[in-house]
């Protein structure tokens, strides 16, 4: 299926490609990881404006303000994550106010890591990182499916194999 | 050089010089790698016993009427008594020392085996490193000042992966050194092209290509010094050193602080006082600038480079000389770089990018990554073309001095003239069939190219002004160097262009090389790109 898709159609935002999103779960588990983050804070907050002081809820307001800002950012960065798997490259896209389209060629893919923490399993996702010979140029993609994400894996290792090209 | 050549191919050169057995370092090893601080105990333990036995006789002095014999007696006595004791101490601690030194050299010991450059030491806490050969990146001679002086030198292997993937050979005769160091280019060198056979291909089977000797390149790391190509006069890099940012910023400061002072006193010996005062406060500063300019002097003088038709190498270094090799065809990326300070003198610094010397952010490491600190712009172009015979003079020319859109650049979109106020004309890129190559920077004037054959991975990147003005940012990523290739604010159309045709380009470049070294026919060079075709 992807040999039919046309490399030079890569744009840096839209483009009729079948651009992939990631998996929405992938939200929810940032979601929580931020409310996980900031449930301590508006819990000190609070408590420390019922028994100390009214001015502590300025410190709730502020930490609510904040986790709304998150959350939007989140939903936002998720939904701008989509990649792409080219004859011979993935292309992963991330972005809206600095956008930016990493593209790393099969052949140059050193070894590709699949983690996922115990919060991303529970949701059944896991992040790909993709590792080349250089350290800043490894893209990562997170929140894919599990088995999506060992397929790919296993797809990319088979063929960075075929295409390996030296140093 | 039939099919069991390539399980015993190591073996010959091996017999040479006997690396598949356990070798020992030189056994002065343990002193000169004690070093300073071993010189410092030793001193400390030699005047104590002096003290020991000074104060001894003149305690004998003060305290008997028959002066000279009683005392001598009395020191002779203390020195029996107690002297006798300090200096057993003394002398225990140092056959410790010295036995521990033994046991050190004792137990460090190295041999080649199996495709692995092993290395063992310690007594109690044992260690065991293996550097698989493939996997050596360069191999370099390093000599300390004080191994200089006992006349010993340091092989240090260096392995892909990582910052600490370095093993020293600490120390070997200088000759002995310099065969060891042969030897293992010689023995890593046959390893180093990429694995010969792709699984299943059919040309690695039938055709195998005849042996490492056989290829026209091999040969070119066992030379042994190779070719001078040029030096760099000490007084020219003291300088260019001086020439610098740091050191103009503190000339003017001073100039400035001078006439106020000057002006405000009026007198030369109150804008003294006032000098005074305010060298503390700039003394962490001038303390650090000097400190980075010595160590920069050091780290590039007496700097020679020379050739072996496969290996470029770098001997450098005013007190701890070093010796890098640079293999040809592990240069990922080259630059060129001329300060704003430099400019009236016409000098260029040379560097370079190459695949497992590990770098950090500052373009500090041990490893030398500069192959030419300072010279002239036709220097600058000779060592280029010398590392990259495909990149023509002409063109690095055009891109070192030029500007404009003739000779075939591509320039920042004009757009993104609020960027680059004064190298909008200038900065910009053009791509050859071998190599894409970026100039940028009015002032300070920076060329890198990168062979499309090197090209990591691709990325383009837009920030909020960017996506205002319809302007991208494209960065062809290279292995850690001091070498970076980006072409900023380009119009987005173009960037995206870019990114897709060096995409291609990088991709047929790769498989050609591939093809090349399958069969042997370009072993060693970046991939000659006249013949992409022929695969």
């Amino acid at each position: 299926m992807t040999s039919e898709l046309d490399p030079s159609a890569v744009s840096l935002r839209g483009g009729e490609l079948p651009w992939q999103p990631v998996s929405p779960a992938l939200r929810t588990v940032r979601l929580i990881a931020l409310v996980g983050w900031l449930l301590p804070f508006l819990l000190a907050f609070g408590a420390l404006a019922i028994l100390v002081s009214a001015w502590f809820w300025l410190g709730v307001a502020v930490v609510a303000a904040l986790a709304a800002w998150g959350a939007w950012l989140i939903t936002r960065q998720v939904s701008a994550i989509t990649w792409l798997e080219l004859p011979d490259e993935i292309v992963i896209r991330k972005g809206r106010l600095f956008r930016s389209l990493v593209s790393i060629p099969y052949g140059r893919l050193q070894y590709i890591d699949v983690e996922s923490g115990p919060l991303m399993r529970a949701r059944g996702i896991a992040s790909c990182e993709f590792h080349t010979a250089s350290p800043e140029s490894g893209g990562t993609l997170p929140g894919l499916p599990v088995e999506e994400a060992e397929a790919l894996r296993g797809r990319l290792a088979a063929r960075g194999e075929a295409q390996r090209a030296g140093l | 050089m039939t099919a069991p050549d390539r399980t015993s191919e190591p073996l010959p050169a091996v017999r040479d010089l006997g690396l598949h057995q356990w070798q020992h370092l030189h056994p002065l090893s343990p002193i000169v790698r004690g070093g300073v601080v071993g010189i410092a105990i030793l001193g400390y333990a030699a005047s104590q016993l002096v003290d020991d036995v000074f104060r001894s006789v003149g305690g004998g002095d003060g305290g008997g009427d028959q002066q000279s014999e009683q005392g001598l007696r009395d020191g002779l006595a203390v020195l029996f008594e107690h002297s006798l004791v300090a200096s057993a101490v003394v002398v225990a601690g140092m056959l410790l020392i010295g036995l521990a030194g033994w046991l050190s050299w004792r137990f460090a010991k190295f041999r080649v085996a199996e495709g692995q450059l092993e290395f063992r030491k310690g007594w109690i806490f044992r260690e065991h490193r293996q550097v698989p050969l493939e996997r050596v990146q360069a191999i370099e001679i390093s000599r300390p000042l004080l191994a200089q002086l006992t006349g010993l030198s340091q092989v240090i292997v260096q392995s892909a992966g990582g910052g600490d993937a370095q093993l020293k050979l600490a120390f070997l005769g200088a000759g002995r050194a310099d065969e060891v160091r042969h030897e293992l280019l010689a023995l890593a060198g046959r390893r180093d092209e990429p694995p010969v056979a792709l699984p299943g291909d059919p040309v690695s089977g039938s055709q195998a290509i005849p042996g490492p000797r056989g290829v026209p390149g091999a040969p070119g790391f066992e030379a042994s010094e190779g070719r001078e190509v040029l030096r760099v006069p000490n007084s020219r890099l003291f300088v260019a050193t001086i020439l610098h940012g740091g050191t103009i910023f503190l000339g003017v400061l001073a100039l400035v602080a001078g006439s106020v002072a000057l002006a405000t006193y009026g007198s030369t010996f109150e804008a003294l006082t006032g000098a005074a005062i305010a060298l503390p406060a700039l003394g962490p500063l001038v303390l650090g600038i000097a400190v980075n300019r010595v160590g920069e002097l050091l780290k590039h003088g007496n700097f020679h480079l020379a050739e072996t038709g496969t290996a470029a190498r770098v001997q450098h270094g005013l007190t701890d000389k070093r010796t890098t090799t640079i293999p040809l065809h592990r240069i990922q990326a080259v630059g060129m770089v001329q300060p704003l300070w430099w400019r009236p003198l016409g000098w260029w610094r040379v560097r370079v990018n190459v695949a497992g010397i590990a770098h950090d952010g500052d373009g500090d490491t041990d490893d030398e990554t500069t192959v030419l600190p300072v010279g002239t712009l036709d220097q600058a172009l000779a060592v280029l073309t010398l590392l990259d015979p495909a990149l023509s003079e002409s063109e690095l020319r055009t891109a070192a001095l030029g500007d404009g859109e003739h000779g075939g650049w591509t320039l920042v979109s004009p757009r993104a003239r609020t960027f680059d106020a004064l190298s909008w004309q200038r900065s910009g890129f053009t791509v050859s069939r071998h190599s894409l190559m970026v100039r940028a920077g009015r002032l300070s004037r920076r060329v890198s190219v990168m062979p499309h054959a090197r090209v990591q991975s691709l990325t383009l990147s837009q920030g909020p002004l960017d996506q205002r003005l319809d302007l991208a940012t494209v960065t062809l990523v290279s292995t850690p160097g001091p070498v970076g290739v980006t072409v900023p604010h380009l119009e987005i159309g173009t960037a995206t262009r870019l990114l897709v045709d060096e995409a291609a380009r990088a991709r047929d470049a790769r498989q050609f090389v591939r093809s090349a070294c399958v069969t042997g026919e370009v072993p060693s060079q970046l991939g000659a790109p006249a013949h992409t075709d022929e695969r």
